[in-house]
C-alpha cells in the first residue's frame, strides 16, 4: 500500500483555529488514511462557529467501518464522516453516468458527499486518491444538483397545492415556502454557488448577487417575500417553478389500479385498504380521494381527472403530490401498475 | 407520581432517536450563533426554525409521543405539528405563527429570534436551547446515558467515536470529563 503524502497546505483563508486543530487531528490518522479537509469553510461561506468538517478515506478491509465522530471544541465541533475507497470510487461512477435517468438514482447524500469530496483539500491523501479527485468537479454537481433541486421545487409547489386545495393553509404555506428555497438553490446553482443545501440559500444569494440588490430578490422570491394570501403565493410560484422533462421523469404518469385482492372501507375522510387476510393501510387526505375514485371502479386517468378537477389542481401536480405515498402502498401490495394507456 | 418502567430494548432506541434530536440542536445552535454573529441573515433564521421545529418533536417525546421518522425534514415537521395539534391546540398555535412568520428585516432579526427562543424554553419547555453549550452539555449527557444503558444489554461499543483534544485530554479523564472540561475553558475568565 502506499504510504499517505501530504498533498497540500490549508489555504489562509481557513481560519488559524481551524487549521490548527486539524493539524493536530491528522497527526493521530493511520499511514494508509487520506484526510480531505471540506465544508462550509472551505465554500467561503463558514462562521466561527462553523464545525470542521474531515472526510477520512480508507481502503475497505483496513479499518472497522464507523460512520462518523465528534469532537467538541471551544467554540466549534469537529465533525468526521468516514468512508471506503469503494464508496468514493461508487460516488465517482454514479456522477459520471451520463444517462438522463441518474437523477433518480442520485439522493441528497451522494450530492453533499459529492460536492463536498469536488471542494474538498486533500491535506493528507494517497496516490489513489489523488488520482480519483479529478472526476469530482464542481461543474458536474451543479449542473445536476440544478436540476435536481428543481425537481424538489416542483414537488413542494405541488404539495402546496393540494394542500391548498384541502383547506390545510397553513401547511400549504409551509410546502410554498420550502417551493421558492428549492428553485433558489437551483437558480444558484446554475448562477456558480453549488453547496448542495438549502439552508445556505440566502447566504448564497448574498454572496453572489449582493444582500439587497434586484438580482438577490428575484433569487429568493416567493422565501423572502412570500404571499399572506395563500392563492396569491400559489399562483406566483407556478409561474416561477416550470414542469421540466426532470419533473416528468421523477413523477412518471403511470396508471395505478388497486390489487385484486385489496378491499377498501371508508371512515370519514380516511379510508383502510384491506389487503387480503394480510395487512391494513391507512390512507388519508389527497391520496384517499384517488383510492376513493379506483374503488369506485374509475381508471386511472378518469380518477385523477376527476380530482385535479375537484381540487382545481392539474394532473400533473395531483401525481406528484400524491406520489410518495401511491408508491408506498404499491410497494406494500395494495396498488400495482395497470396496463392501460394515459391520455 | 407514578413510574414508567420500560424494557431496555424499547428505551435504547427511543432515547438513541432523542439523542439524534439533542444533537441536532446542538448543531442548530452553533449555526445560529455563528450566522448571527456574521450576520449571515439567512442562516440564522433557518436554524432558529429548525430548532423550534426540534422543540415540538423533544416536547412530544415528554409527552410520551413519538413522531415517526421520515427521511424528508419538512414531512417530520407537519406530522409533529399535527400532533402538537392534538395534544395542545393553543401550543400549536404559537408555533405555527412562529414558523410562518416571514424573514424579518436585518434590523429586527435578533427581536424576532428571542421570540421564537422564549417559546422554545417556556411554552415547548427546551431549556437546554437557550445557549450553545447548554446544548452541547445536553447533547453529551444524553449520549452518556444511552451508551451506558446500551452497555447494559451487550450492545458493543466503540470509544474511538469521540475526536479527542490533545490540549484538554488528560490521562483520568473520559469523553464525557474532556467536553464539560472544554465548555470550561471557552468561558470568558
Amino acid at each position: 500500500m502506499t504510504p499517505a503524502t501530504q498533498a497540500k497546505e490549508l489555504p489562509d483563508e481557513i481560519p488559524p483555529d481551524v487549521r490548527n486543530e486539524i493539524h493536530r487531528y491528522v497527526k493521530t490518522l493511520p499511514d494508509d488514511a487520506s484526510c480531505i479537509v471540506t465544508g462550509s469553510i472551505v465554500e467561503g461561506i463558514g462562521n466561527i462557529n462553523s464545525d470542521i468538517d474531515l472526510y477520512i478515506i480508507q481502503q475497505a478491509g483496513s479499518f472497522t467501518p464507523k460512520p462518523i465522530a465528534i469532537g467538541i471544541r471551544e467554540s466549534r465541533y469537529m465533525d468526521l464522516e468516514f468512508l471506503s475507497d469503494q464508496t468514493v470510487r461508487r460516488l465517482a461512477e454514479k456522477f459520471a453516468d451520463p444517462a438522463a435517468d441518474v437523477l433518480q438514482d442520485l439522493n441528497d447524500r451522494d450530492f453533499d458527499r459529492y460536492y463536498r469530496i469536488a471542494i474538498g483539500i486533500p491535506l493528507v491523501a494517497e496516490d489513489w486518491v489523488h488520482d480519483i479527485l479529478p472526476e469530482f468537479t464542481v461543474d458536474r454537481s451543479r449542473a445536476l444538483f440544478s436540476r435536481k433541486a428543481m425537481v424538489r421545487a416542483y414537488h413542494h409547489l405541488a404539495r402546496g397545492a393540494v394542500a391548498h386545495a384541502m383547506g390545510q393553509t397553513r401547511g400549504a404555506q409551509v410546502l410554498l415556502r420550502e417551493a421558492a428555497l428549492w428553485r433558489a438553490t437551483s437558480v444558484l446553482a446554475d448562477a456558480g454557488e453549488g453547496y448542495p443545501s438549502i439552508k445556505w440559500a440566502e447566504v448564497k444569494a448574498a454572496r453572489h448577487f449582493g444582500a439587497g440588490t434586484a438580482q438577490y430578490t428575484a433569487c429568493l422570491s416567493g422565501y423572502l417575500d412570500s404571499s399572506p394570501d395563500t392563492t396569491t403565493h400559489l399562483s406566483q410560484a407556478r409561474e416561477r417553478i416550470p414542469l421540466t422533462d426532470d419533473v416528468r421523469q421523477a413523477f412518471p404518469d403511470q396508471p395505478w389500479e388497486l390489487a385484486e385482492n385489496v378491499q377498501v372501507i371508508t371512515d370519514g375522510d380516511a379510508q383502510y385498504l384491506v389487503r387480503g387476510a394480510q395487512s391494513v393501510a391507512r390512507v388519508s387526505g389527497v391520496v384517499a380521494l384517488v383510492i376513493s375514485e379506483l374503488a369506485a371502479g374509475a381508471p386511472w386517468t378518469d380518477a385523477t381527472a376527476n380530482i385535479a378537477t375537484k381540487l382545481q389542481v392539474s394532473r400533473g401536480e395531483l401525481g406528484a403530490a400524491a406520489s410518495a405515498v401511491l408508491r408506498e402502498l404499491g410497494r406494500g401490495g395494495y396498488l400495482h401498475r395497470s396496463a392501460g394507456e394515459v391520455a | 407520581m407514578s413510574v414508567v418502567a420500560k424494557p431496555l430494548k424499547t428505551w435504547v432506541k427511543e432515547h438513541s432517536d432523542l439523542n439524534y434530536e439533542h444533537l441536532a440542536t446542538m448543531a442548530l445552535r452553533h449555526d445560529l450563533d455563528g450566522a448571527l454573529d456574521a450576520g449571515q441573515l439567512g442562516l440564522a433564521w433557518w436554524a432558529q426554525q429548525q430548532m423550534l421545529l426540534n422543540s415540538v418533536v423533544l416536547f412530544l417525546a415528554d409527552a410520551g409521543i413519538t413522531v415517526p421518522w421520515s427521511e424528508d425534514r419538512l414531512d417530520r415537521a407537519m406530522q409533529a405539528m399535527q400532533l402538537l395539534e392534538g395534544l395542545n391546540p393553543a401550543l400549536a398555535d404559537q408555533v405555527w405563527q412562529r414558523w410562518l412568520a416571514p424573514i424579518p428585516p436585518v434590523d429586527d432579526l435578533v427581536h424576532e429570534i428571542d421570540r421564537t427562543m422564549e417559546l422554545i424554553t417556556s411554552g415547548l419547555k427546551v431549556p437546554f436551547a437557550s445557549s450553545r453549550d447548554e446544548t452541547v452539555i445536553k447533547w453529551a449527557t444524553s449520549t452518556k446515558i444511552v451508551r451506558t444503558v446500551a452497555q447494559q444489554l451487550g450492545i458493543a461499543q466503540r470509544d474511538d467515536w469521540y475526536v479527542s483534544d490533545p490540549t484538554v485530554s488528560e490521562p483520568e479523564l473520559d469523553w464525557y470529563g474532556e467536553v464539560l472540561k472544554t465548555l470550561e475553558k471557552s468561558q470568558p475568565k
